[in-house]
């Protein structure tokens, strides 16, 4: 919108003025100086906040209409769609039509993995960082878990370890966090239409704040065993605002608890 | 071979605890008693004027089966009727013999006193064989979070087909009782109350109903006060805020310093909704909104949602603090009543995630705290349990 608006002011300027006033126009405008976002005293930019996703990538990353579960939604998948393997799409495909048991997110309430962890339910999470510190920690509202995200510049474990949501380490690339994730066990879906992995899975999380309230959640996904070539989710997650908003729990239940335990 | 989660910090902790006292050459504190410090701890300061208490913390006597009796299992309150688990499992043990005038410590209405300590033998017991069973202690761990659930009466320990193996008997032993401002250091029910906590404790090993089944069988959160006295807790501090991050589940509580209002009472919270100060070197936090679905062990204790805690973290030197918590439910109790116990810092060996080895420096600093997933809801074979209608 910003530069549909100033190539019309300069179209503008250029007939309304003359020739040596329109070089003028051209000059670097105020809507064209990225916005400032907050920052740590480190200087590295400050996550700090409650953030939260929208739109409907838990129900399905690509392109779908409404049903019962979820509304429609437009693909973030930047390459529009997941490119997998010939075989691996079969087997995403038998997921779609089983997912109303088999995916572990609605049925026993596992942890979703990364990056469904990030918008699993669109729940709100919450982060913790420190200028100088050595992780990045994330409390998620889904089923209270927690991820650390280390920045100390030390090397995933000898592996390969099966864990539900990886071992993550961060390293900065200018103002973007870069998250680095391995040893995922195989079992998590990235929604609830069947997209799928090996324990192979390799994501790179790119957390970019592109104002003080919003950031660019850009995630490379690979895993040589499923897709023909790596692959990317693009998010904007969004800060909370509310006066004195603040997690809850979401305990997720695989159980009919309010029947057994009123 | 597939390891899912990283069961054995706190057994790992628990068979190392002598040597790390040993290593820091710290005074060993009279555990079970409040200490009082000879010298006041002067902590270093946080940029917004917290102690600096980060780190990961464990509870000295590791145990939720009984409060007043924390250490031997949890048949020793007043044992409930049913069969009992196999010798050498998870629950095996039994009340320890009477004492001349014919009173078991431990029992209902007869809490241990502060004065008892841990009189279990040296290198016994079950730190020691946590530690020695530490492999297959930590597969029982994956399987809990692969299969959706842990052994049915699941104690963090061995599974059935581990404990086939020989091992020691376990030792009596006995610790403080965890209500300590009370008479006879138990909980004062109200009768209605009293009744309720004997039916549960009745049929925690033969439930006739799935509401009989303690929460915690299905790793749903223990609620603010039980998450102490089960595996670790790590304390990270952030300005205006102090969050405790445990191990054996996922989950965690954020303690608000910001002076912000509690939530609307009528919103109820599996880990209540905390609002903390310091007081020197000591947290107050005033905790509300509990869903009170947690027990507060497995005998059956409990508390109602109009539970009110007012909790007290006080840290005397830089590894040990005394946790004591007023529970407050005119509902359930004839008089307030404090919950308290103590808890050390955590020691660790190794490089980074595995606590194993020798405690220096450097490994300290590289201890991680691992993914421990355990929140399924579920108990091994779905959610129906043998001789109970099926749920689904």
């Amino acid at each position: 919108m910003s530069f549909r608006n100033i190539s019309c002011f300069t179209m503008i300027a250029g007939a309304l003025l003359s020739a040596s006033s329109a070089g003028q126009s051209a000059k670097p405008s105020v809507a064209l100086r990225p916005p400032s976002i907050p920052r740590l005293s480190d200087g590295k930019p400050n996550f700090n906040g409650i953030w939260q996703a929208l739109g409907s990538a838990d129900a399905d990353l690509q392109d779908h209409a409404a049903n019962a579960f979820a509304p429609g939604g437009q693909s973030v998948v930047e390459e529009h769609v997941i490119p997998y393997l010939p075989e691996a799409l079969k087997l995403r495909q038998a997921n779609f039509e089983n997912r109303d048991k088999a995916d572990t997110e609605t049925t026993t309430c596992n942890l979703p993995g990364v990056p469904r962890i990030t918008y699993a339910r669109n729940l709100p999470f919450q982060i913790f960082q420190l200028p100088k510190g050595d992780k990045i920690t994330v409390l998620y509202e889904y089923a209270e878990a927690h991820r650390f995200i280390y920045t100390n510049g030390t090397p995933h474990p000898p592996g390969h370890i099966n864990w539900y949501l990886g071992d993550s380490r961060s390293k900065w690339d200018g103002d973007t966090l870069v998250v680095d994730s391995v040893d995922f066990l195989d079992e998590t879906w990235f929604d609830h239409a069947g997209d799928y992995h090996s324990e192979d899975l390799h994501v790179v999380e790119r957390y970019k704040l592109i104002d003080a309230d919003h950031i660019d959640y850009n995630v490379e996904i690979d895993d040589p065993k499923v897709y023909l070539k790596p692959w990317h989710i693009d998010l904007i997650l969004y800060r909370r605002k509310e006066k004195n908003f603040q997690l809850l729990d979401y305990v997720c239940y695989a159980f009919p608890i309010d029947k057994y335990y009123p | 071979m597939r390891r899912i989660t990283w069961l054995p910090v706190a057994a790992v902790l628990a068979g190392t605890a002598g040597v790390v006292v040993a290593q820091t050459a710290k005074p060993k504190p009279t555990e079970g008693k409040t200490i009082a410090p000879e010298k006041q701890w002067k902590p270093r300061l946080l940029s917004d004027g917290q102690p600096d208490v980060q780190g990961t913390w464990t509870t000295v006597y590791y145990g939720m089966g009984c409060l007043t009796n924390p250490t031997n299992g949890d048949v020793n309150c007043v044992p409930p009727p049913g069969p009992r688990p196999a010798a050498g499992t998870a629950n095996a043990g039994g009340p320890p013999p009477p004492d001349a005038s014919g009173h078991v410590l431990g029992q209902r209405g007869n809490g241990n006193p502060p004065s008892v300590v841990n009189v279990q033998a040296p290198g016994g017991g079950r730190g020691g064989q946590r530690g020695a069973a530490g492999g297959s202690t930590a597969g029982g761990g994956g399987e809990r979070a692969a299969g959706g659930g842990g052994a049915y009466v699941a104690d963090g320990a061995p599974q059935p087909a581990a404990a086939k193996a020989p091992r020691a008997p376990r030792m009596a032993r006995n610790a403080p009782s965890r209500i300590i401002d009370t008479e006879n250091f138990d909980i004062p029910y109200t009768p209605a109350a009293a009744a309720h906590e004997k039916e549960l404790f009745a049929h925690y090993y033969e439930p006739v109903g799935y509401g009989d089944i303690d929460p915690q069988q299905r790793c749903w959160p223990l609620g603010a006060v039980r998450q102490f006295t089960w595996h670790d807790v790590t304390f990270e501090q952030f300005p205006s805020y102090l969050l405790m991050i445990y191990s054996g589940s996922e989950v965690y509580r954020i303690i608000y310093l910001d002076n912000r209002p509690h939530i609307g009472s009528d919103l109820k919270l599996w880990m209540g909704d905390s609002r903390g100060h310091w007081d020197g070197t000591t947290l107050v936090v005033d905790t509300t909104s509990n869903n009170a679905k947690g027990r507060l062990s497995r005998a059956g204790d409990f508390s109602s949602d109009k539970v009110h805690y007012t909790e007290k973290f006080i840290f005397t030197d830089p590894d040990h603090f005394r946790y004591e918590a007023k529970f407050d439910d005119p509902s359930v109790y004839t008089r307030p009543w404090t919950f308290g116990f103590d808890e050390k810092r955590g020691y660790f060996g190794g490089d980074g995630g595995v606590p194993n080895g020798q405690v220096t420096a450097e490994s300290q600093a590289k201890f991680e705290l691992w993914e421990e997933a355990c929140h399924e809801g579920l108990i091994p074979g779905g959610n129906d349990v043998p001789g109970l209608p099926s749920i689904n």
